[in-house]
């Protein structure tokens, strides 16, 4: 699998069955060797339940995703537009001379329309969403999938917090409509991690409608948080934009409509969205910073070349022309938000770095210097050129600038610090001293270091213990700001899949059809705990499944 | 996209090749893409990226990189790492029980195990012991080899300065970018795609799962060995508008009425369509229609189906018709023809006819007219809505009951002769035009 080649052959290769993996040697503990016997020769155990491979659907609430398991790229990504749901036969907006009617719409209702699912399920028409699911998951069979895929697992990526009424009709749709026999849910940013080959990891997941920011450790969700700023907010700052811009050059006749269309969006969707996934960008820290003595207008300047765009509004000029530099402001104000006090923010609209940092300083301390060092940012926003790099400066910073890990800011707590460290300083002075929990450097140097203070004295027998039995293993780096790079959770999934791993949740199709959600008898209280989304062992045969984190 | 040659000069079967488009002119030479013969070209581009990745790597290790190079930075190698890489792990961790695939299943190849398994059956041998020593813990990967991937903060920010200079123009479409196998931010980055293959598929019915379509085997066949498509069971159903005549109204000789468009229908004003049903089953059937009195929507439009009952005649022989509906002369002339058979009836009878309720208006033999009459609403010019706001459209529960013979029953060999009441029931919606828009 580690050449492009091995996508292009469309059998099912038989490097994905799990004999393989015995094959490898074993750096750590010898075991015998398992032979490949010919197929005349060899029972049938293994492969007989597992002959077929499982389908990957990643479900988000822009696109879904699939493809077969093993691959490293879905066969397809596909989106759930306005245009998916003309009828059969209706070409109009192939013909020439179309126009696309443009509605005014509010900020809640931006995008709405493009949108498979939203949160606040009292807006959302079930039966709406069903037909689009079963829409796609059609259109991906029979289009892009190609074989006969009814009997097959499906592995579904969720995202981990998902109203019951919206799991359930996924799974319905699914079983109702196609004949497969079960489905494993695996949480989106749980397969990010595997995708990323670490065990923990921070996930922040910049998508639609919110960015959320998770804390996995050990393939387990201990922690999640939440912000409005998302990809929706960044459109939202482009039409603005592109508003304020379009009033501002020479048409004459259209000067009242901006200032009473505030809150109402009046442009093309597809262009905005198109627009903000190729053309935005984010500026380094240093640079933001010093943006404010480089104007924008100064489109002669050789890093602000203007920038010429489709014009996303129904009235002329038909293009729109920018300078480089006012390009990024949509996505810094909307995800990052520099410029406006940090109390001003809502508990829902957190700016990215403050929602990373006080993601991580909730985190129990050893947690938190393994997720700080595995830091994946993924989703739509992610693909912003210089976002990644921004943030992880903006965390490096926030970090520095709060003294380390401290949840206490403020004045008050400032003078604080000032005394208890003037305390500290005094004692120090005094031989006697020692309390404080902060170690330093004594100025004396010759002075005579108490005990509590003084180096562990090293200890032979247990270092080579140590090294024993650390041989083989590499250490798990952590406590420092890094990132990595995922794959993507489609692609998680899919290695998921291939190395045969079954999941903690494990829906069987005639229990959920005979029981609906609550069928399973497996772990009916299973829902509260931290053990969501988990990477489970196998657990042999069960009477009823639990719905583990989704329960 | 189409395969060119490169060689000028006429001997095409020497190449080397290229993939070039006819439309927007790009061609694989923009990318440094030739092929040397023109078929198995996702095999040659694979080969051909996984040599750019290769002389890329060199590049890099000519440059004096120490530091174990990133093999190659692909998803699709990282990903094939991180598989071998993950398989080994586990398959170490589960090491201790030997018995167990790393699936969790019981493994049954290596002879070992299987003794083991005997052992535990028959209670001998030394086999039954538990491995104390303590595997190692799973880990997550650490380096490139293990297919990790650390985030790359300046070529972050070389994106942003090559976006700079290529400008709108030289950033991929979001279209672009599903479409490709791992989204690329440039235009430069894009690769051919493959096309899609079509397969021929059966159709069965969801919920008695009886074959409804499936084509016939052979490739370059266009035929189907079973078409069982609804068209033929259900009344096919046709909707026109009913000029008002001129005898309706007061005074015939004064203005004739205007003639009402089928994309501009007068609002608050009762428009008459006739619904002509045509049975294509080979016996008569009796239908029975439903309406909401109010379409759904944003606008209600009131509708009434003034004969909501009525029976259709079988789809008998053409010339059962001709030979005993032979009165009418202008029917004689258009018999064969259904259609026309219907529209003549209609234009000769239009002026001398009203509506009535519970009146069938026309009938012939495997088909019947009756009127239905909508009353629409105001839709405001003014106001903005969704596309297609002004669509009059009839939502219409469409019952029809029939007898049939009973089918046979093969395999029993007796021969039941009988008739059995069949019934089929299903809504549809008739398009029936557009609103005029007016002020409000």
């Amino acid at each position: 699998m580690t050449t492009a080649a091995s996508y292009f052959d469309r059998k099912p290769s038989s490097n994905i069955r799990p004999g393989l993996s015995h094959l490898q040697p074993d750096p750590s503990s010898p075991h015998t060797p398992q032979r490949t016997f010919s197929s005349t020769f060899s029972s049938p155990s293994i492969s007989y339940r597992n002959e077929d491979d499982a389908l990957i659907f990643d479900f988000g609430a822009r696109h879904f995703s699939a493809g077969f398991a093993g691959e490293s790229t879905p066969r397809c990504t596909l989106s759930f537009g306005p245009e998916k749901s003309r009828r059969v036969g209706d070409y109009r907006q192939w013909l020439p001379g179309y126009r696309k009617l443009i509605r005014r719409q509010s900020e809640d209702d931006w995008g709405k329309e493009h949108e498979l699912w939203r949160m606040d399920l009292r807006e959302v028409d079930m039966g709406l969403v069903e037909d689009k699911i079963e829409r796609v998951i059609r259109e991906a069979c029979n289009k892009y999938l190609l074989l006969d895929v009814k009997t097959r697992r499906i592995l579904l990526i969720l995202p981990s917090v998902l109203p019951h009424q919206l799991l359930s009709g996924i799974l319905s749709t699914i079983f109702v409509n196609f004949q497969h026999p079960s489905i494993t849910l695996f949480s989106t940013p749980t397969v990010h991690t595997v995708a990323a080959g670490c065990r923990s990891s921070l996930v922040v997941d910049i998508g639609w409608s919110e960015t959320t920011v998770t804390a996995i450790y050990e393939y387990r969700e201990v922690y999640q948080s939440r912000t409005t700023r998302a990809m929706k907010r960044v459109t939202i700052e482009m039409v603005k934009m592109l508003q304020t811009h379009a009033a501002q050059s020479p048409p004459p006749d259209r000067q009242s409509t901006p200032k009473e269309s505030d809150a109402w969006l009046e442009a093309d969707f597809d262009i905005v969205e198109d627009i903000t996934a190729r053309i935005s960008w984010c500026p380094t820290l240093e640079d933001s910073q010093r943006t404010p003595t480089l104007t924008p207008q100064s489109t002669t300047h050789p890093s602000n070349p203007p920038i010429s765009l489709p014009s996303p509004f129904p009235h002329p000029p038909s293009t729109l022309s920018l300078p480089f530099t006012s390009l990024s402001h949509p996505t810094e104000s909307a995800l990052l938000a520099p410029s406006t006090p940090h109390h001003t923010h809502d508990d829902h609209e957190q700016p990215l770095p403050t929602l990373i940092y006080t993601a991580l300083l909730s985190l129990p301390p050893d947690i938190r210097a393994v997720c700080m060092s595995h830091l994946i940012l993924t989703g739509g926003g992610a693909s912003i050129p210089g976002l990644k790099a921004r943030l992880l400066d903006e965390l490096t910073t926030t970090i520095r600038e709060r003294g380390g890990w401290d949840r206490v800011t403020g004045q008050a707590a400032e003078e604080r610090k000032r005394r208890l460290s003037e305390i500290d300083h005094n004692r120090n002075l005094k031989p006697a001293a020692g309390l404080s929990t902060v170690a330093k450097e004594d100025a004396g140097g010759k002075q005579a270091v108490p005990a509590s203070r003084q180096e562990q004295v090293p200890d032979p027998v247990e270092e080579k213990l140590r090294a024993a039995a650390m041989k083989g293993t590499k250490p798990v780096l952590g406590g420092v700001v890094r990132g990595v790079e995922s794959l993507g959770a489609w692609a998680g999934g899919s290695l998921v899949a291939a190395l045969r791993i079954r999941g903690v949740v494990e829906v069987e199709r005639e229990a959920f059809l005979a029981g609906g959600l609550g069928g399973g008898k497996g772990g009916g209280g299973g829902g509260g705990g931290g053990a969501r989304g988990g990477r489970g062992e196998a657990e042999g045969a069960k009477a009823g499944w639990t719905m583990g984190g989704w329960a | 996209m189409a395969i060119n040659t490169l060689d000028s000069e006429g001997n095409a079967v020497a190449g080397p090749w290229i993939l070039a488009c006819d439309y927007c002119r790009w061609s694989t030479l923009d990318i440094d893409m030739q092929f040397n013969k023109p078929a198995y070209l996702n095999d040659q581009i694979a080969k051909f990226l996984d040599e750019k990745a290769r002389s890329k790597q060199e590049a890099q290790d000519v440059h004096g990189k120490q530091e174990v190079a990133v093999a190659d930075d692909r998803p699709d190698a990282a990903f094939g790492a991180l598989k071998k890489f993950a398989s080994s792990q586990i398959a170490s961790a589960s090491s201790t029980n030997p018995l167990m695939t790393p699936g969790g299943s019981y493994n049954y190849d290596s002879p070992s195990s299987l003794a083991r398994i005997m052992s535990l059956y028959t209670g001998q041998g030394s086999y039954g012991k538990k491995n104390t020593s303590k595997s190692a813990p799973m880990r997550g990967s650490a380096d490139a080899s293990e297919g990790l991937r650390l985030m790359d903060s300046s070529a972050n920010i070389n994106a942003v300065q090559k976006l700079r200079e290529r400008g709108f123009a030289g950033t991929t479409s979001i279209e672009q970018r599903c479409a490709q196998r791992h989204p690329s931010h440039f235009v430069d980055d894009l690769l051919p795609v493959p096309t899609r293959l079509v397969t021929k598929r059966s159709k069965r019915c969801r919920t008695c799962r009886h074959i409804l379509v499936k084509p016939e085997a052979k490739v370059t066949s266009i035929r189907y060995r079973i078409r069982l498509i609804a068209v033929n069971y259900i009344p096919t159903m046709c909707l026109n508008i009913l000029q008002a005549s001129f005898s309706a109204t007061a005074s015939p000789a004064a203005n004739p009425p205007p003639t009402v468009e089928s994309n501009a229908l007068p609002p608050f004003k009762a428009t008459q369509f006739l619904l002509t049903l045509k049975n294509p089953l080979f016996d008569p059937v009796n239908v029975t229609l439903a309406t909401p009195t109010h379409t759904p929507g944003p606008f209600n439009h009131k509708v009434t189906i003034l004969c909501p009952q009525f029976d259709i005649g079988a789809n008998t022989d053409a010339w059962d018709e001709a030979l005993t509906a032979s009165e009418n002369d202008t029917k004689r002339s258009s018999k064969f023809l259904g259609s026309s058979n219907i529209d003549n009836a209609k234009t000769e009878n239009e002026g001398t006819k009203v509506a009535e309720a519970g009146k069938v208006w026309e009938k012939g033999r495997n088909w019947a007219t009756v009127v239905v009459e909508v009353t629409c609403a105001a839709v405001d010019a003014e106001k903005q809505g969704q596309e297609d706001d002004d669509l009059l459209e009839i939502p219409v529960f469409v019952r029809v009951e029939y007898e049939a013979d009973i089918e046979k029953d093969v395999g029993s060999g007796e021969e039941k002769v009988g008739r059995e009441k069949r019934e089929l029931a299903y809504w549809t919606v008739i398009g029936a035009g557009r609103v005029a828009r007016q002020r409000v």
